[in-house]
C-alpha cells in the first residue's frame, strides 16, 4: 500500500498544459478543497512534469485508480474533488481515453506562439459540405473525437461520445434544439451542451468557426 | 458475498449468493442497477470492478463490445468470487416495479399462432407480481444463457405467464421451442424486468408501435389499460407491423380490446411486404390497414396528434431505431415519454 489514499498529479511544467489553463492555481484550488474536506492527511496533491500527452491539457492524474483527466477547466475542479478524490467516483465526462497507450502528443500549432484560452489554436475539421444538412458527423481532430452538428441554422461542435456510456453521439438524433443519444435517451441542449431530462452531465463543447467553406475548432 | 456499487449518487450494497449473477442479486435486493436486456447484449449493465474478483460466465457476450478495459464487466453475465466493489456511470434510481426474483416454471400449452410464431404459457411455482409491459428471463435446461421474453398477459399475482416467440433460425432456444415437445418442461424464470411499463392513472394518450413478436408486451399493456378503462378518457393508437397477412396474429384479441375500448382505441395493421388483401380488411372491419413499414405508417397517421402521448416501442432493432428517431425528431416527444426495452 502507498502512503496516501489518493495521490493527485497536476501537470504544471509541461509545454502545453500550463498554457491551456492556470494549472498552478489548479493545484492550490485542489489542495484547499482537500483541506476543506479534512482529507489532507490521506490525499496528496503534487505538481508534476510532462505526461507526454501534450495538447490534451490541462491534465490531472489520480491514483490509485489510475484515472487520467484531460481538458480540465477550473470549473471542473470542485466536481473532481467531491466525486473522485473524496467520493471515490471518477468523473467520467472528463476521463482521458485516447485509445492508444504511452505518449500521445498532438500538434498544438506554432510553439513560439503557444495557444492560450484567449487565442486557441484553431484546427481544421472538415469542409462545410462534409456534414449532412440538418445532420451530424464525427471527426477525429488531433486525436480527439469531435462531433460537428448542423442545427439547420449553423454548426456547433461537441465531444463525440456520450458522457454516459461512451456511445458515439453521431448515431443519435437531433432536431436542431436537442441532441438525443439513442442508447439510453440522454439528451443535451445543442446551444450549450447542457444536460436535459435524464442526462446527468453535459457535453463538452468546442468553439467552432467557419472560413471559406471550411470548419475549424479550438480544442 | 457483499457487493458494493458506487454510483454517481452514492454507494449501495447487497448480498450476492455464490454462482448468482451480480445484476440479479442487486435487482432482487431492490437496488435499481442499470440494465436493459439482461442477456449480455446491450451493454447497459456495464460496471468497473474496483476491488475483489468476479468472472464472466459468457466471455463472448456481444455486449462486451461496450467495455473499454479489462476492469469492466457486464453485471448480467458476471458472478462474484469474493466481496467486490463496483462502479457504475450513472445514478441509481428508486425501483419503479416489483423487485425481481428467481422462480421455477413449467411449460404449458404451447401452440402455433402462425407458421413462425409460437405461444406458450409458463406455470409458476409461486405467484409473480409484475407491471404491464415487463419481461422475464427464461433458462432452458441444457442451453446456456437466458433469453428475454415479454409477458403477453397481465394480472396481479399471476400464477401463469404467457409468451410468444418467433422462430429464429440458429437460435438455440427458439429452435428448441419449435422442434420439441415442450409441454411439462421445467424452466428457470427470473422476473419481472423491464422499464417499458404502463401504470394505471397515466394521464396520456397511449401509442404502441410494435413489429412482429414485439406486440407481446403491448398486449399486456392494452389488457391492463382496458381493464382500468384508460380508453374512456384517453386515446389509444396501436400500430402493429408484420410482413404479410399470414404473419398476423393476436388480431382477434386486438379486435376484442378495440371493441371494448369505446371507440377511442384504434388498431392499425401495417404490412411491409404485400398489398393489403381484401379478405383481411373484410375479416377485421374495425381495423385500419396500410402497406408500409410500421414506423412510417405510424408517423404518417399520427401527424399532428403527438401531443400528450406516451409511446411504447418494441420489435426488431432496426424498427425500434427508426421508431425512436420518428418519436424524437418528428413527434418531438420528451425521452421520458418514450418507453422501450432493448433485447434482441
Amino acid at each position: 500500500m502507498g502512503q496516501y489514499d489518493r495521490h493527485v498529479f497536476v501537470c504544471t511544467s509541461g509545454e502545453t498544459c500550463p498554457t491551456q489553463g492556470d494549472t498552478e492555481r489548479f493545484v492550490k484550488t485542489l489542495r484547499d478543497a482537500v483541506r476543506a474536506a479534512n482529507r489532507q492527511a490521506d490525499v496528496r496533491v503534487n505538481k508534476s512534469g510532462c505526461f507526454s500527452q501534450c495538447g490534451h491539457g490541462p491534465m490531472i492524474v489520480v491514483y490509485p485508480e489510475n484515472v487520467w483527466y484531460a481538458g480540465v477547466q477550473e470549473s471542473d475542479l470542485a466536481e473532481i474533488v467531491t466525486s473522485h478524490i473524496v467520493g471515490g467516483c471518477p468523473v467520467e465526462r472528463l476521463r482521458y481515453d485516447p485509445g492508444v497507450k504511452g505518449a500521445n502528443k498532438v500538434d498544438v500549432g506554432e510553439t513560439t506562439a503557444a495557444p492560450t484560452p484567449a487565442s486557441p489554436a484553431w484546427k481544421r475539421v472538415c469542409a462545410v459540405g462534409d456534414v449532412p444538412a440538418s445532420g451530424m458527423k464525427e471527426f477525429v481532430v488531433g486525436g480527439v473525437g469531435v462531433l460537428v452538428v448542423h442545427t439547420g441554422e449553423g454548426f456547433v461542435a461537441f465531444q463525440a461520445l456520450c458522457p454516459h456510456e461512451a456511445v458515439p453521439l453521431e448515431s443519435g438524433v437531433h432536431d436542431g434544439c436537442a441532441l438525443t443519444c439513442l442508447e439510453h435517451m440522454w439528451q443535451f441542449d445543442l446551444r450549450t451542451g447542457a444536460p436535459m431530462g435524464d442526462a446527468e452531465t453535459g457535453l463538452k463543447g468546442y468553439p467552432l468557426r467557419e472560413e471559406q467553406g471550411q470548419l475549424y475548432v479550438a480544442l | 458475498m457483499k457487493i458494493v456499487v458506487n454510483a454517481r449518487n452514492g454507494p449501495r450494497d447487497f448480498e450476492c449468493a455464490p454462482g448468482e449473477k451480480i445484476l440479479h442479486a442487486g435487482l432482487r435486493s431492490a437496488v435499481a442497477l442499470p440494465y436493459e436486456c439482461g442477456t449480455g447484449t446491450c451493454g447497459t449493465c456495464k460496471a468497473r470492478l474496483v476491488s475483489g474478483q468476479a468472472r464472466s460466465e459468457w466471455p463472448e457476450a456481444p455486449g462486451r463490445r461496450y467495455l473499454k478495459s479489462e476492469a469492466e464487466l457486464l453485471m448480467c453475465q458476471s458472478v462474484a468470487g469474493e466481496d467486490c466493489t463496483l462502479e457504475v456511470g450513472a445514478s441509481l434510481r428508486e425501483p419503479e416495479a416489483p423487485a425481481p426474483a428467481a422462480r421455477a416454471g413449467i411449460v404449458r400449452a404451447g401452440r402455433r399462432l402462425t407458421h413462425d410464431v409460437l405461444a406458450f404459457d409458463v406455470e409458476l411455482d409461486r405467484p409473480l407480481d409484475f407491471a404491464a409491459g415487463q419481461f422475464a428471463l427464461l433458462t432452458v435446461p441444457g442451453i446456456a444463457g437466458a433469453r428475454a421474453y415479454s409477458m403477453v398477459n397481465f394480472e396481479r399475482d399471476a400464477g401463469c405467464l404467457s409468451f410468444v416467440v418467433k422462430k429464429k433460425p440458429g437460435g438455440a432456444v427458439s429452435e428448441w421451442l419449435f422442434a420439441s415437445s415442450i409441454e411439462g418442461v421445467r424452466l428457470g424464470v427470473f422476473a419481472p424486468l423491464g422499464h417499458a411499463t404502463f401504470q394505471p392513472g397515466l394521464r396520456k394518450h397511449v401509442l404502441c408501435i410494435a413489429g412482429g413478436s414485439g406486440i407481446a408486451g403491448m398486449m399486456s399493456i392494452l389488457a391492463l389499460a382496458s381493464r382500468v378503462e384508460h380508453f374512456a378518457g384517453w386515446d389509444g393508437h396501436v400500430f402493429f407491423g408484420v410482413r404479410t397477412a399470414r404473419d398476423g396474429f393476436f388480431l382477434d384479441e386486438l379486435e376484442r380490446l378495440r371493441a371494448s375500448g369505446g371507440g377511442r382505441l384504434a388498431i392499425t395493421v401495417a404490412l411491409s411486404d404485400e398489398d393489403v388483401p381484401a379478405s383481411l380488411v373484410s375479416a377485421y372491419p374495425g381495423f385500419a390497414f396500410a402497406r408500409g413499414l410500421v414506423h412510417a405508417v405510424a408517423g404518417e397517421r399520427m401527424k399532428d396528434r403527438f401531443a400528450d402521448v406516451r409511446a411504447y416501442v418494441a420489435g426488431p432493432p432496426p424498427m425500434v431505431d427508426a421508431s425512436l428517431r420518428l418519436l424524437l425528431r418528428e413527434a418531438r416527444l420528451p425521452p421520458a415519454e418514450i418507453r422501450y426495452d432493448k433485447f434482441s
